[in-house]
């Protein structure tokens, strides 16, 4: 009987190994570290070491923000969000902070995390890359709130809602003390002087030899060449091959609201030379041939009770916003009678499929009530994995820090904090109790 | 913020400390540094000798006539405000590193005649010795500047006399803190004129 349940709850998960509970954990009794995120606009590394910057030059010498920005969160939040400065193109109505709540624990094997904060919508952000049919073709519908066709008002704001974390165990120069602004520069997307198509596809490192990338994303300051960091003066591949064998990456694992959260996960990537997901594959893929925009899978009807969804269903909660490969879906039936205005997720998620070093975080458990989301997170402290993974070890300190990419949105237009440090039951800026 | 001028800086020693620096250049070699040295100490067998001494000891020029104080932080205070900024008052060497009131002088004067003794043995001569001893300097100035509470930094600026309500936010919330927790200038200013060495950041003795 007892293996039997075992081999249930086995099939259930995937075939991976069960993870901790972090539900389980008596959160009531674990201290509450209150952390401000605010809005950063487009202040990237090359403007913080910048003229434009006052800090500048401390900067460069090696001092944290905090040594100037103390309890400065809100100002500069709210300073920078309603633009001027460091935001060229604000989006109108939004909020300079989020309060969010961070608490943490651990045991021999694993760290838990709980965190809290208020979505500005008041419904949940799970709606993303969805797809809508006009008649005769499948279109793309709806977009994050900086894109032209939002901005202009020919569709609406459809987007996911996001919760990173950032972990560093002490070998990203300066990350405990400048933080994401580290891996934040000029020429990703949309910054600035946003670099896409054939620079990137000419680009050793990024380009049709070597990634096979199209665009600029995350990297960290110590990838490249020059003081300003920028995106085309990377190291050499050996060189940035040498950094990440030594440990010199850094680990950001995000939740999403739609690609994600409905199977209990969140991804699992790194940033050195380039944002990057960990091998393996991912909880998440697409659900569209994106050459002919064929849909892969549509809505079971015998458990959805529909095979698509419909504009006026965004936001219904009783409904699913995700298509799970083995929880509600059947193949697509292009002959399925469908009408304009049906509805379909771009995205396919599936837990079993999730894989490798990509399908470590597989113990992530969100809700979203009265405009608050609860989010808890079981992360191993070694994941077996250290060549794209932190590996923590009971009585280290390690350095966090946190994002919420809050109400339609992609890219920069979110909230973040400044680094802080995380002792695994020692003492530090949030420290996670040990659970007897 | 209200600037004070200091007075000395003005010393009216141009001449003769362009003669010595032409003795301090490297190239002379240290047989006359010692002869200097030594005419220090003559000189203050005198009254009127030692006020002289101190005069032009006092200057910049005085100062950065050592290649190792002209080529490394001289080099790098050039490039911060203090060298060059609106307000067309400059800080010198002897500003930030020679106090004030004359007993103060002659105790840093002393001290000084500890450079003089490590010039001509050259503990600092090549830029790289001088990196090397760069933190073991930099933390003798932060532990002298912490036991006077800054008072050479208070000499142009005082958190009286500046108008915080016009600073910009990050000085006036931390200026607040410094007064609630009773921190003085230096510990937040490390690098305020020259480049930070490595280790800044460490406690001492690691
Ligand atoms: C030496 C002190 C100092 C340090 C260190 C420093 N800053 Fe600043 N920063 C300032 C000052 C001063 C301003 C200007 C504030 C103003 O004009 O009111 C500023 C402005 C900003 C602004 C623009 C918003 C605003 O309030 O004007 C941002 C964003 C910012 N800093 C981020 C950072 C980040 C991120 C770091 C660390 C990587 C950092 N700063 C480090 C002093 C500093
Ligand atoms: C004879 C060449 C020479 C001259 C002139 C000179 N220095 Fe130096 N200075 C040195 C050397 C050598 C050292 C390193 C001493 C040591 O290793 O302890 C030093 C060290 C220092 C230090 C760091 C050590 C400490 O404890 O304070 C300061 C500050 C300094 N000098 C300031 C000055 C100022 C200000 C003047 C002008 C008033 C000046 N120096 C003139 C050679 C010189
Ligand atoms: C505005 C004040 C200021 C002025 C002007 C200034 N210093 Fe300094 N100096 C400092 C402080 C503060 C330190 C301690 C290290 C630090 O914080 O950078 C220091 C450190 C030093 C050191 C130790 C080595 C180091 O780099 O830390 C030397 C040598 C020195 N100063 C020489 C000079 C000389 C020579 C001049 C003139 C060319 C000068 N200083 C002008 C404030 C000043
Ligand atoms: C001879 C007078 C003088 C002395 C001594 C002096 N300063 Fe200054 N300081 C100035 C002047 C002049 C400015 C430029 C003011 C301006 O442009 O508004 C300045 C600017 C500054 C600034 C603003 C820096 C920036 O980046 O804008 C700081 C901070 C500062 N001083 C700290 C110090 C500290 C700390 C000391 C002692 C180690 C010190 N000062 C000693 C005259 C002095
Ligand atoms: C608790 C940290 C802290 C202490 C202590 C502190 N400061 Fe500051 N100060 C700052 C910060 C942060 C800024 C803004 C960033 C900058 O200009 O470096 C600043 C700015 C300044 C400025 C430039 C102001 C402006 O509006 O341009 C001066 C001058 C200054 N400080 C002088 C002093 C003096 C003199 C003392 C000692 C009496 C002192 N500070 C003590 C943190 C501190």
């Amino acid at each position: 009987m007892r293996y039997l349940l075992v081999g249930i709850a086995l099939a259930a998960s995937g075939g991976q190994a069960l993870a901790a509970e972090p539900a389980s954990v008596d959160w009531g009794k674990i201290p509450q570290k209150p952390v401000t995120l605010f809005y950063p606009g487009e202040s990237t590394y090359d403007w913080i070491i910048g003229k434009g910057h006052r800090g500048a030059r401390s900067v460069l010498q090696g001092k944290s923000c905090v040594s100037c920005h103390e309890a400065d969160e809100k100002d500069i939040g709210e300073k920078v969000v309603k633009g001027g400065g460091v935001e060229p193109t604000p989006i109108a109505g939004k909020n300079g902070v989020i309060d969010l709540t961070v608490q943490a624990a651990h045991d021999a094997e694993y760290l838990y995390f709980r965190f809290q904060w208020k979505s500005n919508l008041n419904r949940e952000g799970r709606m993303h890359d969805y797809m809508r049919f006009d008649g005769k073709t499948w279109k793309w519908y709806g977009h994050d709130r900086n894109d032209k066709v939002v901005r202009s008002g020919a569709q609406p704001p459809l987007y996911e809602d996001r919760f990173s974390i950032m972990l560093d165990d002490g070998k990203v120069p300066m990350f405990a003390k400048q933080g994401c602004w580290l891996t934040c520069h000029n020429g990703m997307r949309d910054t600035r002087n946003q670099v896409v198509g054939d620079p990137v596809k000419k680009h050793p490192i990024f380009g049709e030899t070597g990634l096979k990338e199209s665009d600029i994303r995350k990297y960290l300051a110590s990838s490249r060449t020059d003081a300003a960091a920028s995106w085309d003066k990377t190291k050499s591949r050996a060189e940035i091959d040498k950094i990440r064998k030594e440990g010199g990456f850094l680990d950001l694992m995000q939740w999403r609201v739609a690609r994600s959260a409905a199977i209990r996960m969140a991804d699992d990537g790194y940033v050195l030379e380039y944002r990057r997901f960990d091998p393996g594959k991912n909880p998440f893929s697409w659900n569209v041939d994106r050459k002919t925009m064929t849909p892969l899978y549509m809505f079971d009807a015998a458990k959805v009770g529909r095979k698509a969804l419909k504009a006026e269903d965004i936001g219904n909660a009783a409904l699913p916003a995700a298509i799970i490969r083995e929880g509600n879906a059947v193949a697509y039936d292009a002959n399925a009678g469908w009408q304009e205005g049906d509805i379909l997720p771009g995205r396919l998620l599936s837990r079993v499929d999730a894989k490798g070093s990509a399908a470590d975080n597989n113990a992530v458990d969100g809700t979203w009530k009265d405009s608050t989301y609860t989010l808890v997170w079981a992360r191993k402290l070694d994941t077996g994995h250290p060549d794209d993974d932190k590996i923590m070890k009971v009585g280290g300190t390690y350095t966090v820090a946190f994002a919420v990419h809050d109400d339609n949105v992609t890219t920069r237009f979110h909230h973040v904090s400044f680094p802080f440090s995380l002792g695994i039951g020692v003492d530090a800026d949030i420290k996670a109790t040990t659970l007897k | 913020m209200t600037m004070q001028r200091t007075g000395d800086q003005a010393a009216p020693a141009g001449r003769v400390a362009r003669a010595w620096s032409a003795l301090w250049r490297p190239s002379v070699g240290f047989s006359l540094g010692t002869l200097l040295f030594v005419g220090f100490f003559a000189g203050i067998l005198f009254w009127g000798g030692f006020n002289w001494a101190m005069e032009i000891t006092n200057t910049e020029t005085f100062c950065i006539s050592c290649h190792e104080m002209r080529n490394n932080a001289y080099a790098e205070l050039k490039e911060t405000v203090h060298f060059t900024n609106r307000t067309g008052v400059r800080a010198t060497c002897p500003d930030c590193h020679v106090p004030r009131p004359w007993h103060y002088k002659v105790v840093r004067k002393i001290q000084a005649t500890n450079e003089l003794y490590h010039k001509v043995i050259g503990t600092i001569d090549a830029p790289e010795k001088y990196e090397s001893q760069r933190l073991a300097l930099a933390r003798s100035v932060w532990a002298s500047m912490k036991a006077t509470d800054s008072r050479e930094c208070r000499n142009c600026h005082t958190m009286e006399s500046m108008d915080r309500d016009k600073q910009v936010r990050p000085a006036k919330r931390m200026h607040q803190t410094a007064l609630e927790k009773g921190k003085t200038c230096i510990e937040c200013h490390q690098g305020v004129a020259h480049k930070l060495p490595k280790g800044w950041d460490e406690p001492a003795g690691k």
